[in-house]
C-alpha cells in the first residue's frame, strides 16, 4: 500500500455522494478463502457517473453488491463505504436496509428476471414509493404512474396495470429505473443495464439515466463491461481486473492516455465501424485469473503482451498523474 | 376461451371414465361369491342362488349387463343396490356429505398449516426450526395414515376419553357434536397432507429466495417478511396447487381408510360393504361417481391455476 493511495481518497470527498476506501471482500466458500474484492478505492461524485469496466469475474458487480449489502452471509466485508458521509460497514442489517432503496438503489442486468412475474408493474413501483413514503394506495399508485412517466413509459395509465411479461426488454429496465427511483437515492447502482437489451434500446436507456442523474442530481455508478458504453455515458472511470482497480481516472483524460495495458486490450476489443469487413475482431488470449487461486504478482501479467519478470510482483496502485491512478510497472506512453 | 378449455378438458375426460366403469365391471365379475350369498346366507343351495341371480339379472352375459348399466348411467340412473333395493344415487347421496367433509377439513386444515409452518421457516432462517420441520414432514410423509388414525384413537379416546373413537353426528344435527366426530378423522388424513405440502412449499420458497426478484425487492429495502409474504408466497403458490390437483387421488383413497377406521357413514366405508357383500351395482356407481369427482377436481385445479398466473392467464385469452 501506497502513500498516494491514501491521499487519493481521503483528501477530497466533502462533495462526494460516496465514497469508499480500501474495500475488500471475501467469500468463505468450503472453509477457503475467496478475495474477490481487494483494497478498491472510489468516489462517486453527485450528479456524475462513474463507470466501472471489467470482464466478468473482475468483482465489479461484487463491490456494488457489497456496498448495498445485497451479499450473503458467507462474504466478509472490510474497508470504509461511507454514503453521503454515513460509515456502511459494520452497520446492522436491519439500518442498512433502511438505506437500500432510500439512499442508494439499483438497476439489474436482466429486467425480466428482476422483476416479479406475478405482479402488475404499477404495484411494484407502488410498492417502492409506499415503503418509502407513508403514503396511502391510491396515492402510491398515482406517484407510481408520475415516476413511470419520468422514465418515459409512454401511456403510463394503463401500462402500470400490465404484468412484465406484457413489456418490451426497455420498458422492463424503465420500470426498474422508475422504482429506484422512487425515494430520490444519492446514488444508483447500475449493474449492466442494457446488456440484455437491443443496441437501440440501450442507447435509450443510458441517455435516460443520463438525463436523470442531472435532473435529480444523483451519483450514478454504471457497471459495464463495454469500453466504448463507458467512454460516452460516464464522468469518472475505474477499470476493474482480478478484483483490484487496475486504472482509474476521470473519462476524458483515460481515453486520451490510456497507461494500463488491460486497458489498451479492452479498447482494442472495442469492435470498429470502420474496420475491414470480415477482419479479425480483437481479443483478449487467455482467461481471466480465479480468484480462488491467487497467484503473486500482477493479475494481468499471464496475459499482457508487455509483462516481464518484474511483473511477478504486484505493481501498487499510484497516481501517477494528477487524477490518474495505475497498476503497471511499464504504463503506455510513459518514458520510464 | 376458457370454456372451450373446459369443454376439450370434459371431452378428453369420456374415455377416461368409459375405461373406468369397463374395467370395473369386468373385476367385479372376476370377484368369487356373489350377492346371492349375502341375501340367503352361508347355507343358501346353488339352486336358491341361481334364483336370486336370475332376479338380479346376474346370468346375462356380461356384456348385454355392462351395456345396459352404460345406458341407463348416461341418463343419470346408477341402478339400484342389489342388497337394499336402494337407489345407487341416493345411497351415495347419503355418504357424501361425510366423506365431503372430512376431506374439507383435513385439506384446509393441513393448508393452513403447512402455509404458516413452511413460511415460519422461510422467514426465521434457524437451523433447529430447519432441522424439527423436516423430521416432521419425513414422518408425514413416510408413515401411513391408519398408523396415525390407531395412535390417535389410543391417545386421544381411549386414554384421554377427549373424543369418540368412532361415529358420527352429522352437521345438520349438532355443531360441536359434529365437530368432535370430525377432528379426528380429519386430522388424520391431513397429518401426511400437510407434511408433503410444507415440505414441497418451504422448498420452492427457498428456491424463490435465489430468484432475481428478490434480490431487486431487497435492493428496494423490503424486510425479508415482506419479501417472504408479498413476493415469494405468491410465485411458490403454483406448485401448492400443482401438489394439491396431483394428491386428491391419494386423499380420496386415504378418505376410504379413514372412514373405516373411525366407522364413519361415507363413501369410503359404503364402497367397501359393498365390495364384501358384492353389490356390485353400489360398488360400480362409487367408482365412476370417484372417477367423475376426479376429473372435474382436476379441472377446478387447472383453472385455479390459469387464474392465479398472469403469463396462463393471458396465453388462453390470446390463442
Amino acid at each position: 500500500m501506497t502513500s498516494t493511495e491514501g491521499k487519493v481518497v481521503s483528501t477530497v470527498d466533502t462533495d462526494a455522494a460516496l465514497v469508499l476506501e480500501h474495500l475488500r471482500v471475501t467469500f468463505n466458500v468450503r472453509a477457503k478463502e475467496v478475495h474477490a474484492v481487494n483494497d478498491v478505492s472510489l468516489r462517486v461524485r453527485p450528479g456524475k457517473t462513474l463507470g466501472i469496466v471489467g470482464e466478468s469475474g473482475s468483482g465489479k458487480s461484487v463491490t456494488v453488491r457489497a456496498i448495498m449489502g445485497l451479499l450473503g452471509h458467507s462474504a466478509t466485508i472490510s474497508g470504509s463505504v461511507r454514503l453521503d458521509g454515513e460509515e456502511l460497514v459494520g452497520m446492522p442489517e436491519d439500518q442498512l436496509r433502511r438505506r437500500r432503496g432510500v439512499k442508494m438503489a439499483m438497476v439489474f442486468q436482466d429486467p425480466m428476471s428482476s422483476l416479479n412475474p406475478t405482479m402488475r408493474v404499477g404495484s411494484q413501483v407502488a410498492e417502492a414509493v409506499r415503503h418509502h413514503h407513508r403514503v396511502g394506495r391510491k396515492a402510491a399508485w398515482s406517484t407510481a404512474i408520475d415516476l413511470l412517466r419520468s422514465v418515459r413509459v409512454p401511456d403510463p395509465e394503463r401500462r402500470a396495470s400490465d404484468y412484465p411479461h406484457q413489456l418490451s426488454g426497455g420498458m422492463r429496465q424503465r420500470v426498474m429505473i422508475a422504482m429506484a427511483l422512487s425515494a430520490r437515492p444519492s446514488v444508483l447502482f447500475a449493474d449492466e443495464p442494457t446488456t440484455a437489451l437491443d443496441v437501440t434500446t440501450q442507447t435509450q436507456i443510458l441517455r435516460l439515466l443520463d438525463d436523470l442523474k442531472e435532473r435529480y442530481g444523483m451519483g450514478v455508478v454504471l457497471i459495464t463491461h463495454d469500453l466504448g458504453i463507458a467512454a460516452r455515458h460516464t464522468d469518472d472511470l475505474a477499470v476493474m481486473y482480478g478484483g483490484r482497480i487496475v486504472e482509474a481516472a476521470p473519462t476524458a483524460s483515460l481515453m486520451s492516455a490510456i497507461r494500463m495495458p488491460y486497458t489498451q486490450a479492452l479498447m482494442d476489443a472495442i469492435p470498429r465501424i470502420d474496420a475491414l469487413s470480415h477482419s479479425r475482431l480483437a481479443s483478449i488470449e487467455g482467461a481471466p485469473p480465479d480468484p480462488s487461486m491467487p497467484s503473486p504478482g500482477c493479475a494481468f501479467a499471464p496475459r499482457c503482451p508487455r509483462a516481464v519478470d518484474r511483473c511477478s510482483t504486484t505493481p501498487p496502485l499510484t497516481e501517477g498523474e494528477p487524477g490518474h491512478r495505475w497498476a503497471c510497472w511499464y504504463p503506455l506512453g510513459v518514458q520510464s | 376461451m376458457i370454456l372451450g378449455t373446459v369443454a376439450r378438458r370434459l371431452l378428453h375426460a369420456i374415455p377416461v371414465l368409459l375405461g373406468v366403469s369397463m374395467l370395473t365391471f369386468v373385476l367385479l365379475n372376476l370377484l368369487p361369491g356373489n350377492v346371492a350369498l349375502a341375501i340367503l346366507g352361508p347355507g343358501a343351495t346353488p339352486k336358491q342362488i341361481r334364483i336370486v341371480d336370475r332376479q338380479d339379472g346376474l346370468t346375462q352375459p356380461l356384456w348385454d349387463r355392462y351395456w345396459h348399466w352404460l345406458t341407463q348411467a348416461v341418463q343419470g340412473n346408477l341402478g339400484d343396490s342389489l342388497l337394499s333395493h336402494a337407489s345407487v344415487s341416493s345411497l351415495i347421496g347419503q355418504a357424501i356429505p361425510v366423506t365431503l367433509e372430512v376431506i374439507l377439513v383435513a385439506q384446509i386444515v393441513a393448508l393452513i398449516f403447512a402455509v404458516t409452518f413452511a413460511l415460519f421457516a422461510v422467514v426465521i432462517r434457524n437451523p433447529w426450526v430447519d432441522r424439527f420441520l423436516s423430521l416432521l414432514a419425513f414422518g408425514g410423509i413416510s408413515a401411513p395414515p391408519f398408523l396415525f388414525g390407531i395412535l390417535l384413537i389410543l391417545i386421544v379416546s381411549v386414554d384421554l376419553h377427549w373424543l369418540p373413537a368412532t361415529g358420527w353426528i352429522p352437521l345438520t344435527q349438532s355443531f360441536t357434536g359434529n365437530l368432535r366426530t370430525v377432528i379426528l378423522p380429519a386430522a388424520t388424513l391431513g397429518i401426511g397432507e400437510f407434511a408433503v405440502h410444507m415440505r414441497i412449499l418451504r422448498g420452492d420458497m427457498l428456491e424463490q429466495m435465489r430468484e432475481d426478484y428478490v434480490t431487486t425487492a431487497r435492493a428496494k429495502g423490503l424486510p425479508r417478511s415482506r419479501i417472504v409474504f408479498v413476493h415469494v408466497l405468491r410465485n411458490s403458490l403454483f406448485v401448492l396447487i400443482t401438489v394439491v390437483g396431483v394428491n386428491i387421488g391419494k386423499l380420496i383413497s386415504g378418505a376410504v381408510i379413514v372412514e373405516v377406521l373411525f366407522a364413519l357413514p361415507g363413501v369410503g366405508n359404503l364402497l367397501i360393504n359393498s365390495i364384501t357383500e358384492r353389490d356390485i351395482t353400489v360398488v360400480q356407481g362409487i367408482v365412476v361417481f370417484v372417477a367423475v369427482a376426479f376429473v372435474v377436481i382436476n379441472l377446478g385445479v387447472d383453472m385455479l391455476y390459469s387464474a392465479l398466473d398472469p403469463r396462463i392467464r393471458r396465453a388462453s385469452t390470446d390463442g
